[in-house]
């Protein structure tokens, strides 16, 4: 691995790269004092690097401090009234509100103990619905196309294709049109379709479907408690206590030893990792613990894991163009497309410029592409869940 | 005053408010900004575009092809294919090239401008290959739509390749932006317009999905013959002098915090910890004053420099280097 610099800012700026931009350096630029003469116009053999494989460090260069204080420096020619100039202009939205209309009434947002969690497709006039199943832990409620908010209940779910089928209390509804015959060509337009008259986004169809390899499952939430715990002899002992945690508000103090979780006794630190990460977050437990020789009943509600910036990327990720969908691997057939969608706006119907639902979108996942569920594929799996759906 | 490209990195950050505040203060842009087409503005329009868009997918997706861990795209029958010189690293090499149908062969790497990341590939194994026509990235116009073709990590090189949708946001002589989303495996995938030319060839971005820099076909084009003939240039690595240390933490003094095993700096002796009171005899106090010292030599230069280590002063010599492939 090559690591080819440059200049010392370029080398200062890898020390802490998460991706990188190429822009001119202006004039009004602060000058570093410590800028080598260069010996040809304005090279980037190092910086370019990257696109390939993220470069490591180099040495010779400073801080990313430097690099930070270089960058306010910089300006980027090209950026003035761009705007006017991206695919997704306003303007461009607008041209697609005739395609977008006849599914926009057909279209459900979809929350999640109130927050907005995924969008859905009416599948049926009697309120069956069809979103992205990983979405959808918790208390659910669509907003109807009409306004209404009405609470779902769970018809079943496929998790090969993480497709899973809603049901509310409603009659009339208009279900989606989806367009007969495949997916459309590749360089096709497509239009992710909201509760508004333009499109939440567009972008076109980048690829025949394909399998797309990898865990189905998104990494199991388990619930936290907040402790960091060593072995005593008669069971795992609190050392140390995180600030905020569901540990701190239970009262769980440092040198508490814990004897049972949930009644049920236990005696190593292994045990309790796993008793409480059996529960996902938000359920309580009630813990028996030992705090100078008294007995006490604790109870805490579990939190959220925080993301472990530890955790090695991908090589697919750290690209930028995020946040991607937790569930982003393993379907049996999907449809790449240069969308970028926001997590939450998966589920709902994607149309072609005739106004059919070509497929269901199922995951932001790379900064170039999100994923739908093509539509003949959807229509096999919906059909499936309502034969397999419990009878009122 | 040079202008010189810098590697900026924007944190995973979304714009920076200050952009616009920035793009007022510099207009360095070189080539007139001829200004945009209008957009689509009935989907009659959008169904009009979709047509040519779709034609090109067809016509480039065959002939772009895979390049070591990049793209490419083969702009002639006997198979010369433009990618970009991080990918084709320097003249010579041979290469694998992966055609979407699962054809593999081989190519040999001539030429390179390491400057404008332009570089030039030769399929070696006998055949007519299909291809693309090259375009010209001097008339293009600003907000003109275009399309990006490549193999981005974790797309299977042996199948047609996705493609991407933007329009041109800003050019200079020196590289394209546009809204045509690339990542990590699209480097020296084609960029091309709506008649399905090659304008433009895909080579860094930044975390926002609009800063995709892709380098202008004109450069291949003014820089032919030296590409053909195997030239390497406008590498900076090679005439940049280079030590292979990092700074401490204290700013008051030019002191190591680490010699980059192999370089310069450890077969002359200087360990971490150290600290630079001299270079080139000139005395010095902050690491800065060392950078601009260093910048003034070349590579294989001799220099003396003296280090203070604990309580000893030492003389050491050091032959610069260049940064290693």
């Amino acid at each position: 691995m090559g690591t080819k610099f440059s200049c010392a800012a370029i080398m200062a700026a890898w020390f802490s790269l998460y991706l990188v931009a190429a822009t001119p350096w202006t004039d009004d630029r602060p000058k570093a004092d410590s800028e080598p003469q260069p010996g040809g116009e304005g090279a980037i053999e190092g910086e370019a690097r990257w696109t390939v494989q993220p470069p490591a460090p180099g040495g010779d260069g400073r801080g990313d401090r430097d690099a930070r204080q270089s960058r306010r420096g910089s300006g980027r020619w090209w950026w003035r009234d761009a705007e006017a100039r991206q695919r997704s202009h306003p303007d461009v939205l607008a041209a697609f509100r005739p395609a977008v209309l006849p599914t926009k009434a057909a279209t459900v947002r979809i929350m999640v103990d109130g927050q907005p969690a995924a969008l859905g497709a009416i599948v049926e006039p009697d309120g069956q619905i069809v979103s992205k199943a990983s979405l959808l832990e918790g208390k659910i409620t669509c907003r109807l196309p009409d306004g209404r908010e009405l609470q779902a209940r769970l018809l079943g779910a496929d998790e090969e294709n993480d497709l899973a089928l809603l049901k509310v209390e409603a009659q009339d509804l208009t279900p989606v049109s989806w367009r007969p015959g495949g997916v459309p060509p590749v360089g096709s337009w497509v239009a992710t379709v909201g509760q508004q008259a333009d499109p939440l986004a567009i972008g076109v169809v980048s690829a025949e479907p394909r399998t797309i390899p990898g865990p189905r499952r998104a990494p199991p939430r388990r619930g936290v408690l907040g402790v960091s715990l060593g072995q005593a002899d008669t069971g795992p002992r609190i050392e140390e206590v995180v600030g905020g945690s569901a540990a701190e508000k239970a009262g769980l103090k440092v040198g508490d030893i814990v004897h049972g979780i949930d009644g049920k006794p236990l005696t190593t630190v292994q045990q309790m990792i796993e008793a409480v990460g059996s529960h996902p977050p938000g359920e309580k437990i009630t813990l028996l613990i030992e705090r100078d020789e008294d007995e006490l009943r604790l109870t805490a509600t579990l939190e959220k894991p925080q993301a472990d910036p530890r955790r090695q990327p991908a090589p697919e990720d750290g690209w930028g163009g995020g946040p991607f969908s937790q569930r982003r691997y393993g379907f049996p057939s999907a449809m790449p497309h240069d969308t970028v969608l926001r997590p939450t706006d998966c589920g709902g119907p994607l149309v072609d410029t005739d106004g059919k639902v070509v497929g269901i979108n199922i995951a932001r996942a790379l900064r170039v592409t999100s994923y739908a569920i093509p539509a003949d594929v959807a229509r096999k799996v919906v059909a499936e869940l309502k034969k397999k759906a419990p009878s009122d | 005053m040079l202008r010189f490209l810098l590697t900026l990195l924007l944190l995973a950050l979304p714009l920076p408010a200050s952009v616009a505040a920035a793009a007022e203060a510099s207009q360095p842009a070189d080539l007139p900004q001829t200004a945009a087409p209008a957009a689509p503005k009935t989907l009659d329009e959008l169904k009009g575009l979709e047509e040519k868009i779709r034609r090109v997918a067809e016509r480039v997706r065959p002939c772009t092809v895979g390049v070591s861990d990049g793209s490419g795209v083969v702009v002639s029958e006997d198979g010369y294919v433009l990618t970009v010189a991080h990918v084709a690293e320097r003249a010579g090499r041979t290469v694998r090239i992966t055609f979407p149908d699962g054809r593999r062969v081989e190519g040999k790497t001539l030429g390179n401008d390491h400057g404008l990341d332009a570089g030039l590939v030769k399929i070696t194994t006998k055949g007519k290959w299909p291809f693309v026509e090259l375009g010209h990235s001097g008339s293009l116009k600003l907000g003109q739509w275009c399309l990006a073709v490549g193999y981005p990590v974790s797309f299977d090189r042996r199948k047609l390749p996705p493609v991407r949708i933007g329009r041109l946001l800003g050019r200079s002589s020196r590289m394209l932006v546009t809204d045509c989303m690339i990542m990590g495996g699209d480097s020296g995938g084609p960029l091309c317009d709506l008649e399905g030319k090659v304008i433009g060839i895909g080579s860094r971005c930044s975390d926002a999905v609009t800063t995709n820099l892709y380098v202008p076909v004109d450069a291949f084009h003014d820089s032919w013959d030296r590409l053909a003939k195997g030239e390497d240039f406008n590498s900076l690595a090679r005439t940049v002098a280079f030590l292979g240390v990092f700074p401490g933490e204290d700013e008051t003094q030019a002191s190591i915090a680490e010699v980059i095993p192999g370089s310069p700096a450890e077969r002359a002796g200087i360990k971490p910890g150290d600290v630079i009171v001299k270079f080139d005899g000139q005395s010095l106090k902050r690491y800065a004053d060392f950078l601009a010292l260093l910048g003034k030599k070349k590579p294989e230069d001799k220099v003396q420099v003296q280090v203070r280590r604990g309580e000893e002063t030492l003389d050491l010599t050091v032959t610069l280097g260049p940064r290693e492939e």
